[in-house]
C-alpha cells in the first residue's frame, strides 16, 4: 500500500535573538491510510513542533513533508487544551471550522449534528462552555475538527487535562470514531501506556532536539481491540517495558 | 429558607438602606449648610452663589429655553467626538495588530503622544482649525485618542496564543484570526475602554469650549466667570454633573448587557 503521508529528513530549529534552539533533527517516517501512530518522547522534545509542521502550521527548514493524494486533503489537529471560546455557544464552537472555511453548508451541519447526538452533547447544544465537564468539553472540541471531515487527524496530548476515568472514555470514543471513520491519526503523548493501548506502530522519540530511537509496531491478542481492552492484552506489559527502556 | 438564611438577607437589606440614606443625607446636608451659609452671610453670595439662587436662574433659562440649547450643543460634541474616538481607536489598533512593523514604528509616538497633558494642545488646534465647533471636536478627540489606541491594541495583544493556534489549526488566516478571536475576547476591554472615555471627552469638550465656543456648558462656565455671574457657573458645574452621571450609567448598562 502507498503511503499517505511521507517525512523526509525533516528538521527544524526556533530562532530567538538569544540563538538557535534545535527541535527537530533528521526524522522520516511514513504513514499508511487508515493507520494509527502514536508517537512518544521526554517532555519539551519537540513533539508538539513535529505535529505543526505535519499540520502545515510550520514548514520544515530542510527536508520535506508529502501528503499523497490525488485530491485536496484536510488535516485535523487537535490541541492540548479544548479551546473552546466561551462567548460562544457549545454547538457555535463547534461550528467554528466551518464558518472559517466558509462550509456552513446542509452537508456539514447534518454531519455536526449527527455527531452531537452520537457524543450526547446536544442536551447542551445552546449553554456555555464553562458549564461542560472536562470530557465533554474535549468531545465538542472533538466535533468541532471531525466537522471539517479531516482525512488524517492529529491529537497533540488531547487526554492530558482529564481525569484519569474521562480519559480511558474520551479515548476509547475518539479511538472508535477514527476506525470507523477509517481516517488516519498520530497521537503525540508522553504516556507510554496510552501511545501502546492505541497505536499501531509506536514512534519513540530522543530528547530535544527530537531523533526517532526506535519504531515498534505493536501487535496485541485481544478480540475487539479498543484502548481499554489493548491494556489487559498479554503483550503489552512488554511493549510498555520496551518503550521504558528507550525513554530512559 | 432558613432561619439563619432570611437573617442574613435581612442584615444585607439594612445594610444597603443605610448605605442609601446616608448617601442621600449628605447630599440633603450639603444643600442645607451651603444655603443657610449664604442667607446668613457667612460667605458671600454673589461669589458662591447658592442652591436657591441656582434654581432661579436654572428656572429662567429653562423658560426662554437657552439652557437645552447649551446642554444640546454640549452632548451633541461629546457624542461626535466619543463615536469618532471609538471608530478610529478600534479601526487604527487592528491596523497595529495586523501590521508589527507598523506598531513598532509608531509606539513611541503614541507613547509620548498620550503621556502629553492634552489641554497644551488646545490653543494650537484652534489656531489652525479655527474659533469653531470643529476645533472643539478636535479637542476632545486629542484627549482620549491616544489612550484608546493604546489600551484597546494592548487587550489585541494580550489574546490566547493557544486559541489562535486553533484558529490556524483549522485552516484561518490573520482575518479569521481577527474576526473569530481577537475582537471577540476584546469586547470588555473595549467597553471598560467606553467608559474611561465618556469622561475624557466631557472633558475635551469643555476645554475646547473654554477656548473656542460661543455656546455650550463650557462656554456658560467661562462667560459666566468673566462677567462674575457665579449663579451662571455653578449652575453649569452641576448640569455638567448629572450629564456625566447619565452618561456614565448609560455606558454601564451596556457594559453590563456584554
Amino acid at each position: 500500500m502507498n503511503p499517505i503521508i511521507s517525512l523526509d529528513h525533516v528538521n527544524y530549529s526556533y530562532h530567538t535573538s538569544k540563538g538557535e534552539i534545535p527541535a527537530l533533527s533528521d526524522i522520516s517516517f511514513q504513514l499508511q491510510p487508515g493507520s494509527f501512530t502514536s508517537i512518544v518522547g521526554p517532555s519539551g522534545c519537540g513533539k508538539t513542533t513535529l505535529l505543526s509542521l505535519i499540520s502545515g502550521i510550520l514548514k520544515p527548514e530542510s527536508g520535506s513533508i508529502d501528503i499523497h493524494s490525488s485530491n485536496h486533503i484536510y488535516i485535523g489537529y487537535m490541541l492540548q487544551r479544548d479551546n473552546l471560546f466561551e462567548w460562544r455557544s457549545v454547538y457555535k464552537n463547534m461550528l467554528l471550522g466551518l464558518e472559517i472555511q466558509k462550509k456552513c453548508d446542509k452537508d456539514h451541519i447534518e454531519n455536526v449534528n449527527h455527531l452531537m447526538d452520537a457524543y450526547g452533547l446536544s442536551p447542551f447544544k445552546h449553554v456555555r462552555p464553562s458549564q461542560l465537564s472536562g470530557g465533554m468539553r474535549q468531545r465538542a472540541a472533538l466535533i468541532r475538527t471531525l466537522a471539517l471531515e479531516p482525512d488524517i487527524l492529529l491529537l497533540d496530548e488531547p487526554f492530558s487535562a482529564l481525569d484519569y476515568q474521562t480519559r480511558l472514555e474520551v479515548s476509547d470514543d475518539i479511538y472508535k470514531i477514527i476506525q470507523d471513520q477509517n481516517k488516519t491519526a498520530i497521537l503525540v503523548t508522553h504516556d507510554i501506556s496510552e501511545a501502546i493501548s492505541m497505536g499501531d506502530q509506536v514512534i519513540v522519540l530522543t530528547g530535544r532536539p527530537a531523533t526517532i530511537r526506535k519504531v515498534v509496531p505493536i501487535k496485541l491478542t485481544v478480540d475487539t481491540r479498543t484502548p481499554l481492552s489493548s491494556r489487559f492484552a498479554p503483550e503489552f506489559k512488554d511493549y510498555f517495558n520496551e518503550e521504558w527502556e528507550e525513554l530512559e | 429558607m432558613s432561619v439563619n438564611q432570611s437573617k442574613y438577607i435581612r442584615q444585607q437589606k439594612i445594610y444597603k438602606a443605610i448605605i442609601t440614606c446616608t448617601r442621600f443625607l449628605i447630599f440633603i446636608a450639603i444643600l442645607i449648610l451651603w444655603e443657610v451659609s449664604t442667607q446668613l452671610q457667612l460667605v458671600n453670595p454673589f461669589i458662591f452663589s447658592s442652591p436657591s439662587r441656582i434654581a432661579a436662574i436654572f428656572m429662567k433659562m429653562c423658560q426662554d429655553g437657552s439652557i437645552l440649547h447649551h446642554c444640546m450643543i454640549t452632548l451633541g460634541e461629546t457624542a461626535l467626538s466619543f463615536f469618532i474616538i471609538i471608530a478610529a481607536g478600534i479601526g487604527i489598533a487592528v491596523l497595529l495588530w495586523l501590521w508589527k512593523g507598523l506598531s513598532d514604528i509608531i509606539e513611541p509616538y503614541l507613547i509620548i503622544l498620550n503621556s502629553l497633558p492634552k489641554s497644551a494642545l488646545a490653543p494650537m488646534l484652534i489656531v489652525w482649525l479655527g474659533n469653531n465647533q470643529k476645533a472643539i471636536i478636535v479637542t476632545a478627540i486629542s484627549v482620549a485618542i491616544f489612550g484608546t489606541i493604546l489600551n484597546i491594541y494592548t487587550g489585541f495583544l494580550e489574546t490566547n496564543k493557544d486559541q489562535i493556534r486553533l484558529i490556524r489549526t483549522l485552516g484561518g488566516g490573520s482575518m479569521s484570526i481577527l474576526t473569530k478571536l481577537v475582537l471577540p475576547s476584546s469586547r470588555k476591554i473595549i467597553v471598560s475602554n467606553l467608559k474611561v472615555n465618556i469622561g475624557l471627552c466631557l472633558v475635551g469638550v469643555i476645554i475646547g469650549e473654554f477656548l473656542a465656543a460661543r455656546a455650550g456648558l463650557g462656554y456658560l462656565i467661562i462667560y459666566g466667570s468673566q462677567v462674575f455671574k457665579m449663579d451662571l457657573v455653578a449652575m453649569s458645574i452641576v448640569i455638567l454633573c448629572v450629564i456625566s452621571a447619565i452618561l456614565y450609567k448609560i455606558i454601564d448598562l451596556i457594559e453590563r448587557r456584554t
